[in-house]
């Protein structure tokens, strides 16, 4: 109870209303219990009140809120609430921290949203199993943290292959191998733009915190679905186990596009079905299994338009030409959509790039920083394959000078910037102790480059 | 052939049947059945089925899977296949040896067996699929040969109208790589348990059928009995086709207010 006492002495600090840390009191614990927790806080605030008047910094106001809410959730439930909102149907997943929360979430929803959620025998299974359950014409989720990723890494070549479209979490947590499992990195960036053997396209996206999860989460189900390649969401533990408030998530801002998909009723069969059918934009019109008139087949082997196994020549440059114009159909797509963020000033002493979760501590420094007198501007990366290199490079053209922000050690977001645009970042400032890095210390970090 | 001949049988039509291989000699089975097809990646057809089984229950769903495919690659996925009791069923192409890399051992190669990678033979005892399937909790547990293709088709027919995870071992001699258990070597050996009163409802009787090895080796339905099937423990979505669900307007308010 040492921790109510302390909640009821910052109350104190903060001056604040203490009937309100009592109401959550009791929406906490049952009524006795609840009664005894009361009294503990009453005995800190009461301590701490005429021990400490007056000189804390910062005081707590209550806000004019007028009945609007704003909710408390992490960045894996925006996940699985973005899942279930663009209509996922079934998630199969393996626990592994900091990845289980996902699971956990979505399986009390199971029976309220009519998914299927299931825990399977390992990582393998579940990046297959989704695998199996889109080619059918569903919407279909797994997630995982580096470890469980090694062990997908065929699988989601094989959705390269045959087209199948699930989304995949990766949560990272600092590696190599077991790492410290409970911490937070940044350190699977390339692990996720590359994974699996061959060439294939494929979508990697980073969202910054739970409210941009939510709808990027959206946004990867439409633009797997539309272009049938698999799409890998980069998470981290911090955003992923960390609580957040946003605004309630405004469920009209973001609409399901099926793409290029026919139902079964709506298959009207003129001409044979080929489910890998050559087109100019490399999208391959869809239907279900079991469609009336329409044999759908599949292969990870190289295969023809039917998904006949070949060795052709002709037909296997083809084919990869074929999968790689949906990434030229992808790449015009995300024109339309925010692949980048830009905050703070026009003009600017020196220019942040960073992606992902740390996104909220840059943020807060940059406000420290610019109470002294510091302007400073940050672009946020959240598409990092395929990267937004003319956005990148529109806000590179005008720094002055450029830092890059990372959760790991080689600072994989500099080499990538590097591979896309031939330029050399100024500054890393780099943090790889699977601690997130915090604004104050951060600020200091920055003054120092500068 | 059998599987073809089965399908006829059972009056279904190419468009409801799905057929999943992995890799290994069966493997191009999707190329050779008009039926839909995913072809898969070595060891998982377990998984991809049972996903796309999930997904669609109106589909029949076959897995056709080699030994080493499933029994090696894939052997973690079998046992839980087997006791998740999903309603499909898998048939595994048993040759006892790795044909597509040209003659290496594999799981089911007997104990002395020489091949590529064991010059001086093999060293292990054998798993045993069937065995194994019995004490993971399997509801249909069968074991076919090649060599008598209407005794096999009539298992596949018994399989597919099995209500929940049906498994069967099919002995299919490789001519090229095994030079050990061939055709003839399974003729002088085999017998039908049909034929000598075996009790498919004996879970114990069938364990002991499936151990024999040797001078005599049972084919036949080992095992049968039905559980409830995964499905029938998701009340929510007992009879129901997921891909029939809408994507669309899937109202997340009630969960938002429960955030706030």
């Amino acid at each position: 109870m040492e921790n109510t006492v302390a909640l009821g002495a910052a109350n104190a600090l903060l001056n604040y209303d203490p009937e309100i840390l009592n109401e959550v009191l009791r929406d906490t614990f049952k009524p006795k219990t609840a009664e005894l927790n009361i009294k503990a806080a009453k005995q800190g605030y009461n301590y701490a009140q005429p021990h400490y008047p007056d000189d804390f910094g910062y005081q707590l106001k209550k806000t004019s809120s007028a009945g609007k809410h704003r909710i408390f959730l992490t960045g894996n439930e925006a996940v699985g609430l973005g899942a279930i909102r663009a209509g996922c149907k079934l998630y199969a997943a393996y626990p592994m921290t900091p990845a289980t929360s996902v699971l956990h979430f979505l399986v009390h929803l199971d029976r309220t949203y009519n998914m299927i959620v299931i825990q399977v025998e390992n990582e393998i299974a579940a990046i297959n199993t989704v695998a199996g359950a889109s080619y059918t014409g569903i919407r279909t989720m797994t997630a995982t943290s580096g470890g469980g990723f090694c062990l997908m890494t065929e699988g989601i070549g094989m959705t390269g292959m045959t087209e199948t479209n699930p989304v995949i979490l990766l949560v990272q947590r600092p590696g190599p191998s077991t790492g410290l499992p409970t911490y937070t990195a940044q350190g699977d960036l390339r692990f996720a733009i590359h994974a699996s053997q061959g060439e294939f396209p494929r979508i990697v996206i980073a969202p910054g915190d739970v409210e941009e999860t939510f709808y990027k989460t959206m946004e990867a189900f439409n633009l797997a679905e539309k272009f049938q390649i698999p799409a890998i969401i980069i998470s981290d533990k911090y955003l992923a186990e960390s609580h957040g408030t946003a605004e309630p998530f405004d469920q009209t801002r973001t609409n399901i596009d099926r793409g290029h998909l026919t139902t079964e009723d709506k298959y009207t069969g003129e001409e044979e079905y080929k489910r890998h059918k050559i087109t100019n934009t490399g999208i391959s019109p869809r239907t279900m299994p079991g469609t009336k008139g329409a044999i759908v087949r599949t292969n990870a082997d190289e295969h023809d338009e039917r998904g006949y196994t070949t060795e052709d020549p002709t037909l296997a440059t083809k084919m990869t030409d074929k999968r790689f114009r949906k990434l030229e159909a992808l790449t015009k797509e995300l024109k339309n959509l925010e692949t980048t963020k830009l905050y703070g000033p026009e003009e600017a002493e020196a220019t942040i790039l960073a992606w992902g979760s740390t996104k909220g501590a840059i943020r807060e420094a940059m406000k420290f920083l610019s109470k002294e007198g510091t302007k400073i501007n940050y672009l946020q990366i959240l598409y990092l394959t395929p990267f937004p290199a003319a956005k990148v490079q529109k806000t590179l053209k005008s720094a002055k000078k450029t830092i890059v922000v990372e959760n790991n050690k080689t600072s994989q977001l500099t080499s990538l910037i590097r591979e896309h645009l031939l330029t050399t970042i100024d500054h890393k400032i780099l943090k790889y102790d699977g601690r997130p890095f915090n604004p104050d210390a951060l600020s200091q970090k920055i003054k120092e480059v500068l | 052939m059998a599987f073809k001949k089965a399908l006829i049988e059972l009056g279904l039509e190419r468009e409801e049947a799905v057929i999943v291989s992995g890799i290994g000699c069966h493997g191009k089975m999707i190329n050779y059945v008009n039926v839909n097809g995913f072809h898969g990646i070595h060891g998982r057809v377990l998984p991809i089925a049972q996903g796309i089984k999930l997904a669609n229950p109106k589909l029949t769903v076959v897995g056709f899977a080699g030994d080493a495919d499933q029994y090696n690659e894939g052997w973690s996925h079998l046992a839980h296949a087997v006791r998740r009791n999903i309603n499909m069923t898998l048939i595994v192409h048993n040759n006892m040896v790795l044909g597509l890399t040209t003659g290496q051992a594999t799981s089911t190669s007997q104990p002395g067996f020489k091949s590529k990678s064991t010059p001086f033979g093999v060293i292990p005892p054998m798993l045993n699929p069937s065995a194994h399937a019995l004490v993971s909790n399997g509801t249909f547990v069968a074991r076919g040969f090649s060599g008598d293709m209407l005794h096999l088709k009539s298992l596949i027919v018994e399989a597919i109208k099995h209500r929940g995870f049906a498994f069967i071992d099919v002995f299919q001699p490789c001519v090229t790589f095994n030079y050990l258990n061939t055709y003839d070597w399974f003729r002088r050996r085999i017998y039908k348990l049909e034929e000598e009163g075996h009790d498919i409802t004996d879970r114990q009787k069938a364990l002991e059928k499936a151990l024999e090895w040797g001078d005599r080796i049972p084919i036949g339905i080992f095992y049968k009995k039905e559980r409830p099937i995964y499905r029938d423990n998701l009340p929510h979505v007992k009879d129901v086709n997921l891909t029939k669900l809408p994507t669309e307007n899937i109202d997340i308010a009630s969960t938002l207010k429960e955030m706030m």
